[in-house]
């Protein structure tokens, strides 16, 4: 219906921005009635986001015939720019910036590199730039998931941790459980993504591929591979964070360093 | 320690008691878990699941895995400020009969005057981070306009 009003392609796509948009924020508004305050978090990251996206579309076509070595520039400022948005999802647990870079350049960039180095991934930085975000924006996600899952799960529990350090547990013992369920509440998505790949979504990489004129069972093939190293570069990731984490938590004569937040702490910040 | 609420592991009452020993290797025998539960009143209930206890029953599996550490001093913070008034008394003669039977030194934190004259021997009064008052549990709580 839109392009009837809209035959510049630009004005297109501005319309089609503005239209989602307007969806995101009316979601947002929704859940302002059932008191969960998501809009100026929304507000923020729409803006970031389309601001951002057409800058990078905009420069995309000198950065693609860059030479090869500056796709590793790209994707390691990729990484360090994912890993301060991952750790601002933290609410301040400590040591998570750090945390988040080891993690998802770890995670992210091992598979990146082993990939590439196998012939999975093509070394043309039209293809190793935008595979490799994605390897590394699932792994910013998953990163996330953990930290904020992890932070939950010992706020919560701190008494039970604290009790096992009284009994002459390792800190590292005391924390175990809420390790393995922030790992596997983390790694749900790309498990799922993989589960339903096919049935549930058809991913932009196999329409793009076909559209480049692919066969059409190579792109099928390759997006699921795409998707199983998603899968690896997110299991990573939520490996190394959950290891790297847990000792932030505990002071250096494993004691629990991290306080339940007060609800009203919790609601004023919701706030701001 | 036993803290003011109980945590207690999921599982059952043994396993909570052997969780200390086990974190040092050693695996606690079948007749070291009946004669901790028998010392806190809770004969052959090892294999009931803590989910079950009242408030009073869970801080006794608190003192007796305390117990199970074979510690020196037990610490215990406010370890009946939660209970209503029957088994705050059980768990004063509990905890007395513990310490006098194992020959235990224990500090014990409390904000009630009356409790502690009951069970301490010395008493230390502290107010915003110093120590007002140390000395015989009987004076000092005289000392404090408390009758006893």
């Amino acid at each position: 219906m839109l392009k009837v009003f809209f035959a510049n392609q630009i004005a297109l796509g501005c319309a089609q921005a503005a239209l989602t948009s307007l969806l995101a924020l009316a979601v947002t508004l929704l859940a302002r009635g059932r008191a969960v305050h998501l809009e100026q978090e929304t507000v923020v990251a729409l803006l970031r986001g389309i601001v951002q996206i057409t800058a990078v579309g905009s420069v995309l076509v000198l950065l693609l015939q860059g030479p090869a070595w500056t796709s590793v520039l790209l994707l390691a400022a990729m990484m360090v720019a994912a890993a301060k948005m991952s750790a601002g999802r933290s609410d301040g647990l400590p040591g998570s910036f750090p945390t988040s870079l080891y993690a998802i350049t770890a995670g992210a960039g091992s598979v990146i590199a082993l990939m590439t180095g196998a012939g999975v991934i093509d070394t043309r930085i039209t293809s190793l730039v935008p595979i490799g975000s994605m390897l590394i924006a699932n792994a910013m996600n998953t990163n996330s998931l953990v930290l904020n899952r992890f932070r939950a799960e010992v706020e919560s529990h701190s008494g039970l941790i604290e009790t096992g350090l009284a009994l002459g547990a390792k800190s590292a013992e005391t924390v175990r459980p809420y390790v393995q369920v922030s790992v596997q509440s983390s790694m749900i998505p790309a498990i799922d993504s993989l589960r339903s790949l096919g049935i549930v979504w058809i991913p932009g990489l196999m329409a793009g591929m076909l559209l480049s004129g692919a066969r059409p069972i190579y792109a099928a093939i390759y997006q699921f591979v795409t998707i199983s190293m998603i899968l690896s570069s997110s299991g990573l990731t939520a490996l190394w964070c959950s290891l790297l984490i847990r000792r932030s938590v505990f002071s250096p004569a494993e004691q629990l360093t991290l306080r339940p937040r007060s609800s009203a702490a919790i609601a004023v910040r919701r706030r701001a | 320690m036993v803290t003011q609420t109980a945590y207690l592991f999921p599982g059952s009452i043994a396993e909570n008691l052997r969780f200390g020993p086990l974190q040092r290797g050693i695996d606690l025998a079948q007749n070291a878990v009946e004669e901790l539960l028998n010392q806190v009143g809770l004969a052959e209930r090892g294999n009931e699941n803590v989910s079950h206890l009242s408030g009073g029953e869970a801080q006794r599996v608190s003192v007796a895995r305390a117990l199970a550490n074979q510690p020196a001093v037990l610490l215990l913070d406010e370890p009946t400020s939660a209970l209503d008034a029957d088994a705050k008394d059980d768990v004063e003669k509990l905890i007395l009969s513990v310490v006098r039977r194992n020959e235990l030194t224990c500090v014990m934190v409390s904000h009630d005057l009356a409790q502690a004259a009951r069970v301490a021997e010395e008493v230390m009064i502290m107010r915003k981070g110093k120590v007002a008052r140390f000395g015989a549990a009987r004076e000092v709580i005289n000392a404090e306009g408390f009758l006893c």
